[in-house]
């Protein structure tokens, strides 16, 4: 697993800098207005999660799907736009020991510039891990011992600062837009347990 | 038709990330109800009078240790190093939180073969193939509390020992002595070697914490933002001493450090607008 987890960051990535560097029109469009629903995933912890076991740091950490709804509105001649996000799938360990679930909300203005949409704002990231008990037996030094799976529900909530690029990429056959945005979530910025998350999202709006 | 080949590049890029939810776990040390330490600092004394090893070493790999663990964002925990004590290892392991015993307590141990093969307390059941040969640290609890009060990790200082802690190179120190902080803190060992609580550190040359690893600390501490953890870790800076002032608590500190954000998006706001030649 460790081998896929460097393939999905450098696919992550490189996705992530194309998002960038191809949502950029040549021309001038009003800003979005409307709801947006989308898919897409978040990269966690950039740089700082273990990935071999030399203890060698990994470019991403755990990978989430992600739904999304956002609703864009004008708002102090920029972009206003809430968004409520959550991952449907929950990532899993192989026994089913521990799921693990993202929800996210978050509040962004947005502002059009020549390469596209820029957004800054700021949100609540909970992180849910819930815990279906049992135990399993393990090496412990010289012999083994039996440690116990986790089995209740804890939530971990942050609140992070973003940063986002985005712009329409297509327009749809009856004249839904098609949304690629990418955003980076920095969550405990001002202490030695900062970390920046990435997200990428695809999304269809019917304004 | 440029755009149509990034909608397609896109689609291409989510199929293939498909299979990507890594398969990994964390445990427990000894009990699925297990709650963890209470409160939202905890300080290790140390008693390192018998290491045959500078102390200065020591604390510095202590230091890297605890810092490690302080870089978990979704942890409410902060670990620091408190004063150095005169308990002995009897009195420790023999001791519990209600005893008055300083814990957790960090101790060297120069007779830990026989200490442990022995089992000198109610906390530590005696174990006769035990070798200090090849295990560096170990760390007692008492395995009956659901809320953790009482832990000694003790290592080995046992001359002539192949493991004894002023044999190992500064990383694998500070390696072995952030494992055993681990479980002091209520984590288990995992069967995934990329983990810092694998049973086994030899391969590791690195100090660091995997995903499981951070999940693990977040479950048992979960951080609150905002309200009961200062915004953005405010209060995790340093390690060491009694550190620096703790972030602000409660609804009403929370809807200020809301506020903030909100004035500081607005001025953002007022700023960007005023640079209109810059935008389409």
């Amino acid at each position: 697993m460790p081998g896929w987890g460097n393939r999905l960051a450098v696919l992550g990535l490189a996705a992530c800098a194309g998002a960038v560097s191809c949502a950029a029109p040549a021309h001038a469009e009003p800003s979005r207005e409307g709801w947006y629903l989308g898919t897409g995933l978040v990269l966690s912890d950039l740089y700082r999660t273990a990935s071999v076991s030399t203890g060698d740091l990994g470019p991403v950490g755990a990978t989430y799907f992600q739904l999304q709804v956002a609703y864009a509105t004008p708002w102090l001649g920029m972009t206003l736009v809430p968004s409520l996000s959550f991952t449907p799938i929950a990532r899993s360990d192989t026994d089913q020991s521990v799921s693990q679930r993202l929800y996210s909300l978050m509040v962004a203005l947005e502002g059009r510039a020549s390469f596209g949409d820029y957004r800054f704002g700021t949100g609540l990231r909970l992180f849910q891990q819930t815990g279906n008990g049992g135990s399993v037996v393990l090496n412990n030094g010289n012999s083994t011992s039996t440690f116990a799976r986790p089995a209740f529900d804890s939530w971990a909530r942050n609140v992070f600062l973003d940063l986002g690029l985005g712009d329409e990429v297509a327009r749809l056959g009856v004249g839904v837009p098609l949304r690629l945005d990418l955003d980076l979530w920095g969550t405990s910025l001002l202490s030695s347990a900062r970390a920046l998350d990435c997200a990428l999202s695809l999304s269809v709006g019917w304004p | 038709m440029r755009r149509n080949s990034v909608f397609f590049q896109a689609l291409v890029f989510f199929g293939l990330l498909l299979p990507g939810a890594e398969a990994r776990a964390f445990t427990l040390s000894y009990s699925s109800a297990l709650q963890g330490w209470q409160g939202t600092t905890l300080t290790f004394k140390t008693n390192f009078s018998n290491c045959g090893m500078p102390v200065a070493e020591l604390y510095s790999a202590v230091d890297q240790a605890l810092e490690l663990w302080n870089t978990v964002p979704t942890s409410r925990l902060r670990l620091e190093r408190g004063d150095e004590v005169t308990t002995t290892v009897a009195q420790a392991l023999a001791g519990s939180a209600a005893s008055g015993l300083p814990t957790p307590l960090l101790i060297c141990d120069p007779d830990m073969e026989n200490t442990f093969r022995v089992g000198v307390s109610p906390n530590l059941d005696p174990d006769p193939a035990f070798s200090s040969n090849n295990i560096p640290a170990v760390t007692v609890q008492a395995p009956t509390a659901l809320t953790l009060d009482y832990a000694v990790l003790v290592l080995n200082s046992e001359s002539g020992r192949s493991a004894r802690v002023s044999n190992l190179v500064p990383t694998t120190l500070a390696v072995v002595l952030a494992h055993e902080i681990g479980h002091v803190l209520g984590l288990g060992h995992t069967a995934d070697p990329v983990n810092l609580m694998y049973y086994d550190a030899t391969a590791r040359t690195r100090l660091s914490l995997s995903q499981d690893d951070m999940d693990g600390v977040a479950y048992l501490y979960p951080r609150g933002e905002p309200g009961q953890n200062g915004l953005f870790g405010c209060g995790t800076l340093t390690v060491g001493g009694e550190g620096p002032p703790r972030g602000p608590h409660g609804g009403v500190a929370a809807l200020a450090e809301f506020g903030m954000v909100l004035v500081l998006a607005a001025l953002g706001t007022r700023f960007l607008k005023s640079k209109t030649w810059r935008m389409a």
